[in-house]
């Protein structure tokens, strides 16, 4: 059964869009949640063309926040650039931190700003913030991606590393991959 | 937990924070292709030396002045990861 539902911020949805098995993000999730702020930055063909793609299929949903989401977005925007030791968030990472939270939807960010708020901001500790490697680890652990061995879910990891451009840091690499060993109890 | 054990567990989550971004900055340098970055007009090379070093891509595109998606591409050409 797929996870309800997941919003998702710009920097997550491009690089997934380069990953070769990307349509696994839909079989994920239900629903997918894109802002509208976040629909209006994203210009390169290959993701725009996906997420138009997904949005006609009805596997993502253009999502208007409210007036309220807006304000408490602002907010917490203010909030993170107080804290000199945080990254700053910008308006559309920080709409999905806020609907995240409020609809109980999976926050997908490759936005450190944002992961780091969620790691550190008491109001947002309840907040679930997935990057593609929390993604890849699940779709291996339901079995959307099919492994046998070790050597197999090195390689999904490694795969999307290579499509992308994108480096996982290496100790949450280890953690995720001994999780999913232990998981399907593979050798 | 007590106020002091809540200051040591703060005092030690930004210390670990620093040491990734330490780590992260460390990767970027190290796989970037500095051709490519050193040919490119000023706006967008100082926009890729600016994430290089602090990984923020947000502000990265306002120097480029370039949109967040596009310079994503311009970071695969150039050969710099994102980690986060």
């Amino acid at each position: 059964m797929s996870l309800k539902l997941a919003i998702s911020d710009t920097c997550f949805i491009i690089d997934w869009a380069y990953y070769r098995r990307r349509s696994i993000l839909t079989e994920i999730f239900k629903t997918i949640l894109v802002p509208e702020q976040v629909l209006a930055e994203i210009e390169d063909e290959k993701s725009i063309s996906w997420v138009s793609a997904q949005l006609a299929k009805g596997n993502m949903l253009l999502f208007t926040p409210s007036p309220l989401d807006l304000r408490k977005a602002e907010e917490l925007v203010l909030k993170i650039s107080s804290k000199p030791f945080l990254r700053k968030v910008d308006l559309p990472e920080a709409i999905c931190l806020v609907v995240g939270q409020r609809l109980n939807a999976i926050v997908l960010t490759e936005n450190r700003g944002a992961l780091l708020a969620t790691r550190t901001l008491n109001e947002l500790k309840n907040v679930v913030v997935w990057r593609a490697l929390e993604v890849l680890t699940e779709a291996i652990i339901r079995k959307t991606i099919k492994v046998k061995k070790r050597e197999d879910v090195e390689r999904v990891f490694r795969e999307y590393e290579n499509d992308t451009k994108h480096i996982f840091p290496r100790s949450d690499l280890k953690y995720a991959i001994d999780k999913v060993i232990k998981c399907l109890k593979l050798k | 937990m007590s106020e002091a054990e809540v200051k040591d567990y703060e005092k030690e989550l930004l210390e670990k924070i620093r040491r990734e971004e330490e780590e992260f900055r460390e990767i970027r340098r190290k796989y970037a292709d500095w051709n490519f970055i050193e040919k490119q007009p000023p706006r967008i090379k100082a926009a890729l030396k600016y994430y290089i070093e602090t990984g923020d891509i947000r502000r990265a595109c306002k120097i480029a002045k370039i949109s967040i998606s596009v310079f994503r591409k311009l970071l695969r050409e150039a050969n710099i990861p994102v980690i986060v």
